[in-house]
């Protein structure tokens, strides 16, 4: 099947799921897990033509002034990530059918579940910078939503808008810096394809440094690197097959995919380097070293997941083909035993009815199958041979050893926590004596099994045969760093005794010994300040501290009076254009003197003025009133003398009315204010209007002394009887030329009838009416 | 006359800014008059002016003989002028009714709804 019809499959199935639930609610589960099946065997069977050199292209449909273009490529980075996005869902969907099952929203969870694969697909595939942001905001939403499913606690609400606060506010920054990216490459610089032949281009821009950290900071935002990083912590209030799914294998590696996808045009300086490096190696150690103090069996999950985060980050940022190598091979490692790992959790929660780590001990006997897929995920989590996780840690250990001492060392220390971790998640709750749980463990349906332990087996099984994995990764990897020459990645779990062998050992030993004292650390954590921080302060400060902002300036900005909303306008309009004219307008092409001048129309002209006045000063209202028409009937009187006769007439009309209306309603208003404003105030207003009508006089001058050119009005003088057949060109404008505006203004007169009639005769219902 | 007109304008658009700037509901409904008036003379004098040159085609020809006045200017004020009326009756009404409502004729006394 060609690609947009596989990714428009998964929203399609999105939006039958809970129909299908609603009518076959046992069956659904199964049906969505094979049809993630049937697209991960779609997509495996591309491999030999990915290995091949065969890059398949689809286009549906572009907007070219945008640069948007629905394009989908598949290579071998989009293919690696496209079969874990298929493949781990295929296990996540058969769990939840059995973890949810009970749960009334499980129709909803099918809808966001397989929206949020689709969209993800759209993601690693889409060919066009917008396209994939688009697809980024996607499953920005969907993750909110999942993240939320539970919404009733007010704990996951609270965790679902901070990731969508954090993942969207980066998806902004990314946004603003794909555009500039896209600009900055020049014709057709918005596709990928393009922008990878664009490199020199891009790195010589003098904006390359603003555009490249936008879209790090969508990068980092998305794969929650330090500071962002909290929101994944938050983002465990989700169920258990969305934390396996979203929150470890696919969603936040976006950001690393990213990262990985522009690689070839943006990576590879000192600046991408230097950040790269420093924030992936930061969010590596802090986060690692922190997943030691956690106490919920998930939260320990997800931070070791914020460590591996900062290690690809880092490994993109050391940027050799060693690095990208061990990063991509590192990254498949992880959402097998990560995936596993969350969905054992899950069983647990689910079992036992907790998920305290301090409460969990021997449950190995009592969920025999459970526990062998945890076993299995933590020999491949804690990096211990033959599991492919072994081969990973290698990699990432070679790759350090390519650069000063300091990356290695970093590297070490980073690894050493998780490692702890392995045991902490993945062992000790199932071995030594067992301890009473709120609930009696028994061991979960097959459909809860089944995925982690095929997990498992495949992340062991891969370790043993890693020559299995060689044309995919060797496929991705050659994507993502073009020029190298293609080599075998040489995959294999015995390399003799090296130095990244002896860093394996080095890592072993300390994460045992952590491990044995994690109780010690954790209580001198304990009485470190700070330590009692929740989670996510950082991210609540800001958000209070914004709303305290925007509290302030809305009491300073809109303080309920309407002449300082007018004053604050009136100020802006006058400063901002009356610089314009000042500096720009070409005050010498105004013709001198007063032009040809006729002496009733200065009569007229004065009595208007005059009158205008009159109105402003008059003590009553009916004096006001009177002046007002004078005014309106001299502004008539001035089109009349200079041709425009329908104008006049419309005029006086309308003043007619307007006097009827005044005399009706404005006379039952209250006589006029007896005080007068104070001194300063009248002088600031005064002054503010004498600007006002000063800068309105030097507009209408400077416009009528524009030098003539071709109008469109020309066109309405010559076709007028020809193509209308009227003789009153205005006429025939209104009612012909421009009749949708005649239309919309004839709707606006309506809406206002109808709202005057509402204002006076539509009152609430006071008490004494009701029945 | 060009000059002239456009200091009309500008007187206008003075005595209309500072009327809506006083307190009593009354005035702000002439302040708002005053700068329809205003706005529909300054788009009349902006687009130029012609005397006693109507845009009309005389009976039998296909079009005007000499030069007419702007007739897209005239269309645009012929709404304006419409559309200002509506406006005008709109504001009187909602006045009216907020008067009623609160008791107050003074702007000052209205800021509740804001705050």
């Amino acid at each position: 099947m060609p690609l947009g019809p596989l990714i428009l499959s998964g929203f399609l199935a999105a939006l039958a799921a809970p129909w299908l639930h609603r009518a076959l609610p046992r069956r659904t589960s199964a049906a969505v897990s094979l049809f993630l099946l049937a697209l991960f065997v779609s997509f495996a069977r591309r491999l030999p033509d990915i290995s091949s050199g065969t890059v398949s292209l689809a286009r549906y449909g572009e907007l070219p002034r945008l640069g948007f273009a629905l394009d989908f490529r598949l290579d071998g980075l989009a293919l690696l990530f496209a079969l874990l996005i298929t493949g781990i869902g295929t296990a996540v969907a058969l769990y939840a059918g059995s973890y949810l099952h009970e749960h009334p929203g499980l129709g909803r969870f099918y809808f966001f579940f397989l929206a949020f694969m689709a969209s993800m697909l759209g993601l690693v595939l889409a060919d066009n910078l917008l396209a994939l942001f688009l697809f980024w905001e996607l499953t920005s939403l969907a993750s909110y939503a999942l993240i939320g499913f539970e919404h009733q606690r007010s704990t996951a609400r609270k965790a679902a808008l901070q990731s969508l606060l954090v993942t969207v506010a980066g998806g902004q920054a990314l946004l603003v810096g794909l555009l500039l990216v896209g600009m900055m490459a020049g014709e057709g610089g918005f596709s990928l394809t393009t922008l990878d032949t664009r490199r020199e281009v891009l790195h010589a821009h003098p904006l390359y440094l603003p555009a490249l950290a936008l879209v790090l900071l969508g990068a980092f935002t998305k794969s929650a690197q330090l500071p962002f990083h909290s929101w994944l912590l938050g983002a465990m209030e989700a169920p258990a097959p969305v934390s396996a799914y979203l929150h470890s294998a696919t969603l936040v590696k976006a950001g690393v995919y990213l990262l990985l996808r522009l690689f070839p045009a943006l990576g590879g300086t000192l600046a991408w380097e230097v950040t790269l490096v420093c924030v992936g190696g930061a969010t590596m150690l802090w986060c690692g070293w922190l997943a030691l103090v956690q106490e919920d069996l998930k939260r320990v999950l997800a931070q070791a997941t914020l460590c591996v985060l900062g290690t690809l980050v880092l490994l993109v940022g050391l940027g050799t083909p060693a690095s990208l190598r061990a990063a991509l091979i590192f990254l498949v490692a992880h959402a097998l035993y990560k995936g596993g790992l969350f969905l054992v959790a899950g069983n647990v929660d689910h079992e036992a009815g907790t998920r305290r780590v301090a409460a969990l001990s021997g449950l190995g006997w009592r969920m025999p199958l459970t526990t062998t897929a945890a076993l299995l995920a933590a020999l491949a989590m804690a990096g211990i041979a033959p599991a492919l996780g072994f081969i990973a840690k290698e990699g990432v250990y070679e790759a350090g050893l390519e650069h000063p001492a300091r990356v290695t060392t970093a590297l070490v220390l980073g690894f050493i926590p998780t490692v702890a971790v392995a045991g902490i998640a993945g062992v000790r709750p199932f071995l030594g004596p067992a301890t009473r749980t709120p609930l009696e463990p028994h061991e979960a349906p097959v459909s809860m099994w089944l995925g982690p332990v095929a997990l498992g087996i495949l992340g062991v099984v891969l370790g043993l045969v890693p020559g299995a994995l060689e044309p995919l990764l060797g496929d991705a990897v050659a994507t993502v760093a073009p020029g190298v020459p293609r080599r075998p990645l040489e995959l294999e779990l015995w390399h003799g005794f090296t130095l990244a062998l002896g860093l394996s050992a080095v890592s072993l030993a300390g994460g045992l010994a952590i491990y044995a004292a994690r109780e010690p650390l954790r209580r001198l954590y304990a009485r470190l300040p700070g330590a009692r921080l929740p989670t996510g302060w950082g991210f609540s400060a800001v958000l209070e501290g914004l709303k305290k902002v925007a509290d302030a300036q809305t009491r300073v900005l809109q303080d309920g009076y309407l002449r300082h909303y007018l004053l604050i306008t009136w100020s802006v309009t006058l400063g901002l254009v009356g610089f314009t004219l000042l500096t720009k307008a070409r005050w010498w092409l105004l013709p001198p003197g007063w032009g040809e001048v006729h002496f009733v129309e200065v009569v007229v002209a004065t009595l208007v003025v005059l009158a205008t006045i009159a109105a402003a000063r008059a003590e009553s209202r009916l004096a006001a009133v009177a002046a007002l028409g004078v005014v309106g009937l001299g502004v008539a009187l001035l089109f009349l003398f200079f041709g425009a006769p329908d104008l006049a007439l419309t005029q006086s009309v309308v003043e007619a009315l307007t006097v009827v209306v005044f005399a009706l309603v404005l006379l039952r208003l209250p006589r006029y204010h007896p005080s007068r404003p104070p001194r300063p105030a009248l002088l600031r207003d005064v002054l503010i209007s004498l600007a006002g009508g000063g800068l309105m006089t030097g507009l209408v001058l400077l416009a009528s002394a524009a030098p003539p050119h071709p109008h469109v009005s020309d066109y309405f003088v010559e076709h007028s009887v020809e193509a209308a057949h009227g003789h009153n060109i205005v006429n025939v404008i209104l009612t012909d030329f421009r009749a949708l505006d005649t239309l919309g203004e004839t709707t606006v007169l309506a809406v206002a009838a109808v709202g005057v009639h509402a204002i006076l005769k539509l009152r609430p219902r006071t008490e004494e009416e009701e029945p | 006359m060009q000059t002239l007109l456009a200091l009309v304008v500008g007187g206008l658009y003075a005595t209309g800014i500072f009327m809506i700037l006083r307190r009593s509901l009354a005035k702000l409904v002439i302040g708002l008059a005053m700068l329809s008036h205003a706005a529909n003379l300054l788009i009349f004098t902006a687009a130029g002016l012609l005397r006693g040159r109507p845009p009309l085609v005389p009976e039998g020809a296909t079009r005007p003989p000499g030069p007419t006045a702007e007739p897209l200017a005239q269309a645009l004020v012929l709404t304006a002028i419409v559309i200002s009326f509506g406006l005008l009756a709109f504001t009187v009404a909602l006045l009216y009714r907020a008067h009623q409502a609160v008791g107050a004729n003074d702007l000052d006394e209205m800021t509740r709804t804001d705050r």
